[in-house]
């Protein structure tokens, strides 16, 4: 759907000039699920009972329109909401049927994929992946790249940076914390399938290692070399048997590198130089976001 | 940036992967080594840092990738719900599975 319909231009001004749109994660609606509250879980179950007994269509991934008031106007299976065609006769007619006066969005469009909140002390890190999408069949998840926001405290990103015993010099070297760098390392995967939280990610081999090239004015930064190796389980449970292999060259620059008070990571940035997913060929980027 | 980060910083090709992932040179390294990187056998990819920031820059989405922000999306339904009834619009509704605005869950 998102680059799909939800990127048509016809599709994008008719939510914008005549809807409120809301896209949901149905995992958030799970009972076990603490992301929404326990009203807006109520509120999409009695959607999903209204429409179904007006036998106006269900699905767990599925288009409902709602009257202004709430209740059930029209709906599309995923099948055919795929279609730009029906999807937009059915947002011109039910706008029509409602006699909905063409307007400017009523929520401001902004980028939807941003660092979760965190404080002045953590450090946020955007991965990047991007899969081949050359091939055939053409999974729709390899249509835009996928991303992951990580926050590391404190606590956590200083174990990145080196030994307190370790002289700041040209030349200095160390390896970065693996459980730390475990933490972005696990998301070195191309876009796949996935539907659920679950962690399917084991790190078979990993290794960062940074080499200092420069300090200067308390500022150093350092090159990193390293190599991941992992392997996933498919949305199925069962094991991929194709091993996802990475070799990675990054940098570090970090302030307070030769002063006793504490240190602040400037800038970290770790990319693929090369990286397959059995013999196909992917590439991810992680970097931290001020 | 100084003559030290100016050095090029040499490293295994992307289109030779499977040279660098070369069992032998793993083993060599050994557990928790990472492969060196100064292998300047020719054909391979030279990196300095601004390279890796223009890499991790071009991995990200582009513009015609994140069309899908152009439009105004409200947070919950609830929320959806309140601002159709003060606006008298229609409320669309996508349910679905996974994350579509990062592709990740």
């Amino acid at each position: 759907m998102r680059a799909g319909p939800l990127s048509d231009h016809k599709v994008i001004a008719l939510l914008n000039a005549y809807y409120v749109p809301v896209y949901t994660s149905n995992e958030d609606y799970e009972a076990k699920s603490t992301a929404v509250s326990a009203e807006e879980k109520a509120e999409k179950q009695r959607i999903f009972v209204e429409f179904a007994e007006a036998h106006m269509g269900t699905g767990d991934v599925h288009v409902y329109i709602l009257k202004p008031d709430g209740h059930a106007l029209g709906g599309l299976d995923i099948g055919s909401a795929l279609d730009v065609k029906k999807l937009t006769s059915l947002l011109e007619k039910s706008a029509a049927a409602l006699d909905t006066p063409r307007g400017d969005p009523v929520i401001a469009p902004k980028v939807t994929s941003v660092a979760p909140p965190h404080g002045a002390d953590d450090l946020a890190l955007h991965l990047i992946s991007r899969g081949d999408h050359t091939g055939t069949p053409h999974w729709s998840w390899r249509e835009f790249p996928a991303e992951n926001w990580f926050i590391l405290e404190l606590a956590e990103w200083s174990k990145l940076l080196p030994p307190k015993d370790l002289p700041i010099a040209p030349g200095a070297a160390w390896e970065l914390d693996k459980e730390v760098m475990a933490i972005p390392l696990h998301r070195f995967y191309p876009q796949t399938e996935e539907t659920t939280d679950d962690a399917r990610t084991q790190i078979e081999r990993q290794s960062v290692r940074a080499k200092v090239l420069s300090v200067e004015a308390g500022v150093a930064t350092a090159r990193l070399d390293g190599m991941v190796a992992l392997r996933r389980t498919n949305t199925n449970g069962k094991p991929d048997p194709n091993l996802i292999e990475a070799t990675l060259v990054g940098s570090i620059q970090w302030e307070g590198a030769t002063a006793k008070g504490p240190a602040r990571i400037r800038l970290l940035q770790l990319v693929t130089a090369s990286a397959h997913h059995g013999a196909e060929p992917f590439e991810v980027a992680v970097k931290s976001v001020k | 940036m100084n003559d030290s980060i100016r050095n090029r910083l040499i490293l295994g090709a992307i289109t030779s992967a499977a040279a660098l992932f070369a069992s032998a040179s793993l083993a060599v390294e050994g557990a928790g080594a990472a492969p060196a990187a100064t292998d300047a056998r020719p054909g391979l990819s030279v990196f300095d840092l601004s390279d890796i920031a223009k890499k991790a820059e071009a991995c990200s989405a582009s513009p015609a990738e994140r069309k899908f922000d152009q439009i105004g999306w409200a947070t919950r339904i609830l929320d959806a719900e309140k601002i159709a009834r003060e606006h008298n619009r229609p409320v669309f509704l996508f349910t679905h599975d996974g994350r579509i605005a990062t592709g990740r869950c």
